[in-house]
């Protein structure tokens, strides 16, 4: 059976113009809820069409519903991806068709298509964001006209996010050791901050910078090199970008554990186990440490002129963190200052310009979790660095 | 062999109205807000409409606040309902050390004989008493009027009780006399274990004119347009606990979404078609859910009668307002109330004016801050509800003249059926489609 229906009004957008879904071919068999014959624009609607044929046809010589399935599937995938191609006057387009897919209609099939719906889907996954930058790496593999290819990857993917051509069969391993893989990056536009000021900012942080490190043994391993280009530096930068160094990976660890326990976190465990965790993961940390002058870290608590209980760890001479555990939980967190050596910590706030020293604190602590549970089994509550919840009820 | 053009149906097209930009979340900006300004909006909206309706009710009888009532003073009094049920779930209760062997949550209904209803106002709130307010009909979250007055008690025996009822409705416009046909359908669950993926391949085929004769086809190609209400896929939740995926387990993952990609692309070639997220879907959790990313449709999302909705989904077809979700708020309400059937929980929602009353209470739902955009201001003409256990439908009459077809689409994985709605009429009959492959 052959559809019946004709349906004029359904466009489809190729490469940002939308087309009629036309037939081209005067002896094409079977319209399947396309426009009419004598549409004058032909845009490569014939992979649809046949692919409906093909799909009526194995209705007809009824078979296994799987096969059925896996024949109509890939047939309309075929057919579909076929669309996506440009019109089949445009003499660049090179049909690089996976044979077994498309066995049957290699006669039809002038108007050179890709592989199938489901290598859309892989191309998806695994191409890069569209910089403009031909895929030459994978097509060469196994497309023999890698410049023309390469040329209207380049084009396409910069054009049209939604289409894709020439899908090749890439391998999921390929995804994540290529180098033409990128990290997808989320970029903020900070541009109107002033109606936003106060907005919460509700996306996932930037992945920590090299400067403002966290302790997981990824980010140590690109520390170290950095740390020992500061060993070699002048020993009062040394000094002072380790304190930075050390301070920011402090105020990080407090944030974590202020944005995930929500004001119930005990204090006094960051005081004991803060330097300890910090030193061990990062010997030329623990080094440069030892270099400088030493310090202990004592911990104070006060009232702030709001009403909020604030932790103060102090280090014996030189600067002051200020842990803002506050007891009562307001909603919208405030830097509060003390004194011009203080470093400042934000806590919900994750704004760039909130943290006075280290820019990177805001966006790269609440990842600190994150980054935890990647490593670590997910849900483990004994995360030294963050209060159990279940301690605020006492166990009887 | 050209097939002769002439005898081909055209598929017949109505005109289509979006509505769902009270839906949508984009221009809202999160300030760290809580919800007392989404229940403010609504009881300000509330009160205003049935301060109205007062006078029309009971004119002679004072209206007051919570906290100007006096006792044995008859007088009326607006506010939000909040239902005190003894079996809610608490979140503290997981964290209590007297916790017991049985389960937390019951799946089914919270209802409790010792629950109690409290009228509450920016003032105060008041404790009800009588029987008039049934406690099993009400949730939290619902807006009246109510008359009465103060017991020595300190409650408030209730006497009568003002519902704001239909909210007015546009008169339809037929627009012409031949059948339009809208075709419903919900809880595909592709991807999950008791979908069968031929079932839907013959609905596909149906609709798109692929089977029958002629006659057949002239049938379909009368099919305007295709709502899918909620719950496309289902992803196995084994992958979704947060672990890294293995690079096989990733396609596993997107399985399920390209074959809806593929069916959806036959669909979108022959017919418009709306599809709404669900709770199973990859959308937001939250009321109101956003539309499906288009990028999940690389095949069926570039064609122009391919439209991601939100859900709740407003629109409307030749003048003929719809309005449905994809079963959240009727399942909750179902959750914390009793009715004899869903077509009467939908039917309180209307006389209710309020698609999703326990949202932010039980439902989860978007802080808004100077709205609340449940709030149901025009009376649809076709209501519906996705993802219920079963096809039921009722055409209710309200005392103004409206006429709504009730709508509850059943899930298609379990069921097989789809409905179809004439929009001439609003009659509406099912499509099942069974494959029984004989051995």
């Amino acid at each position: 059976m052959f559809c019946g229906i004709s349906a004029s009004f359904v466009k489809r957008n190729v490469d940002g113009t939308a087309a009629r879904v036309a037939a081209a071919q005067p002896n094409s068999v079977g319209i399947s809820g396309l426009s009419k014959h004598n549409s004058a624009e032909g845009n490569a609607p014939l992979p649809l069409q046949q692919n409906k044929v093909l799909q009526s046809s194995s209705k007809v010589a009824q078979q296994s519903p799987s096969v059925v399935k896996d024949v109509k599937s890939e047939s309309v995938g075929g057919g579909v991806h076929g669309l996506s191609s440009k019109p089949s006057a445009d003499k660049e387009k090179i049909p690089s068709l996976p044979s077994n897919k498309m066995k049957g209609q290699n006669d039809k099939n002038s108007a050179g298509s890709g592989g199938s719906l489901a290598n859309l889907w892989v191309r998806a996954s695994t191409k890069p964001k569209p910089s403009g930058v031909p895929e030459t790496d994978s097509d060469s593999v196994q497309n023999p006209n890698v410049s023309a290819d390469a040329q209207i990857c380049a084009r396409e993917a910069v054009e049209d996010d939604n289409s894709d051509v020439d899908a090749q069969e890439v391998n999921f391993t390929r995804a994540s050791n290529g180098e033409s893989y990128r990290k997808r990056r989320v970029v903020f536009d900070f541009s109107d901050e002033d109606e936003y000021e106060d907005a919460v900012n509700l996306a996932s942080p930037d992945p920590p910078k090299k400067k403002s490190s966290l302790d997981s043994k990824q980010n140590s391993k690109s520390v170290v090199p950095e740390m020992s280009n500061l060993i070699l530096d002048k020993p009062n930068k040394d000094e002072i970008r380790v304190k930075e160094e050390r301070t920011t990976k402090e105020e990080e660890t407090l944030l974590v554990s202020k944005s995930t326990n929500g004001g119930h976190s005990s204090s006094v465990k960051f005081e004991n186990q803060l330097p300890d965790t910090d030193l061990s993961s990062k010997d030329k940390v623990t080094d440069a440490a030892r270099n400088s002058p030493k310090r202990r870290k004592v911990l104070k608590t006060r009232i702030d002129e709001r009403g909020r209980e604030v932790n103060e760890v102090v280090w014996e001479g030189e600067e002051t963190e200020v842990k803002n555990v506050e007891s009562d939980m307001p909603k919208k967190m405030e830097s509060g200052t003390t004194n011009a050596d203080t470093n400042i910590v934000t806590n919900t706030n994750n704004r760039p310009a909130a943290a006075k020293k280290s820019p990177a604190v805001g966006r790269s602590a609440p990842s600190n979790p994150g980054g935890k549970a990647g490593n670590k089994k997910a849900g483990n509550a004994k995360d030294p660095k963050q209060g159990n919840i279940l301690s605020f009820f006492k166990r009887a | 062999m050209e097939v002769d053009s002439q005898k081909q149906p055209q598929r017949k097209q109505s005109s289509y109205l979006s509505l769902d930009e009270n839906f949508e979340i984009q221009k809202e900006v999160y300030r760290g807000q809580q919800y007392s300004q989404i229940y403010f909006a609504r009881l300000h909206m509330m009160r205003t409409l049935l301060y109205s309706l007062v006078p029309n009710w009971k004119s002679h009888l004072p209206v007051c606040t919570v906290l100007g009532l006096e006792e044995g003073k008859e007088c009326i009094i607006v506010g939000t309902l909040y239902k005190h049920m003894k079996l809610k779930p608490c979140i503290l209760d997981e964290y209590s050390k007297e916790r017991s062997v049985t389960p937390l949550v019951k799946p089914h209904n919270f209802m409790h004989q010792d629950d109690y209803l409290v009228l509450e106002d920016e003032s105060g709130r008041v404790k009800l008493g009588g029987t008039m307010l049934s406690p099993s009909v009400y949730v939290t979250g619902v807006v009246v009027a109510l008359h009465g007055k103060e017991t020595t008690a300190g409650d408030f025996f209730v006497e009568d009780v003002l519902e704001a009822g239909l909210p007015p409705q546009i008169e339809r416009l037929l627009k012409s006399r031949e059948d339009k046909y809208v075709v419903f359908v919900s809880g595909l669950s592709i991807g999950s274990s008791c979908s069968n993926p031929l079932q839907f391949q013959l609905l596909v085929d149906h609709i798109t004119g692929h089977l029958g004769d002629e006659e057949e086809q002239g049938l379909a190609a009368e099919i305007v347009r295709l709502v899918i209400a909620g719950n496309s896929v289902e992803i196995s939740r084994g992958l979704l606990n947060g672990q890294n995926l293995a690079s096989k387990d990733q396609s596993r993952l997107s399985e399920p979404i390209k074959e809806l990609d593929i069916l959806l692309t036959q669909i979108a070639a022959s017919l418009p078609l709306d599809i709404m997220p669900g709770s199973s879907d990859p959308a937001n959790f939250s009321l109101p859910q956003q539309p499906l990313n288009r990028c999940l449709f690389p095949g069926s999302a570039t064609y122009n009668t391919f439209r991601s909705c939100n859900n709740p989904h407003c629109f409307e077809l030749d003048n003929i307002r719809f309005l449905g979700t994809s079963g959240q708020n009727i399942d909750d309400l179902a959750k914390y109330s009793e009715a004899e059937n869903k077509l009467d929980i939908l039917e309180r929602t209307l006389r209710w004016r309020h698609l999703a009353p326990t949202a932010p209470n039980t439902l989860g739902c978007y802080p808004f801050t100077d709205r609340d955009p449940f709030l149901i201001d025009s009376c649809p003409h076709v209501y519906f509800v996705g993802n219920q256990e079963k096809y039921e439908t009722r055409m209710l009459e309200g005392l103004e003249g409206q006429l709504v077809r009730l709508i509850c689409i059943p899930r298609f994985c379990e069921t097989g059926v789809a409905v179809m709605l004439n929009i001439r009429n609003l009659e509406c009959h099912t499509l099942t489609f069974g494959t029984q492959i004989s051995s």
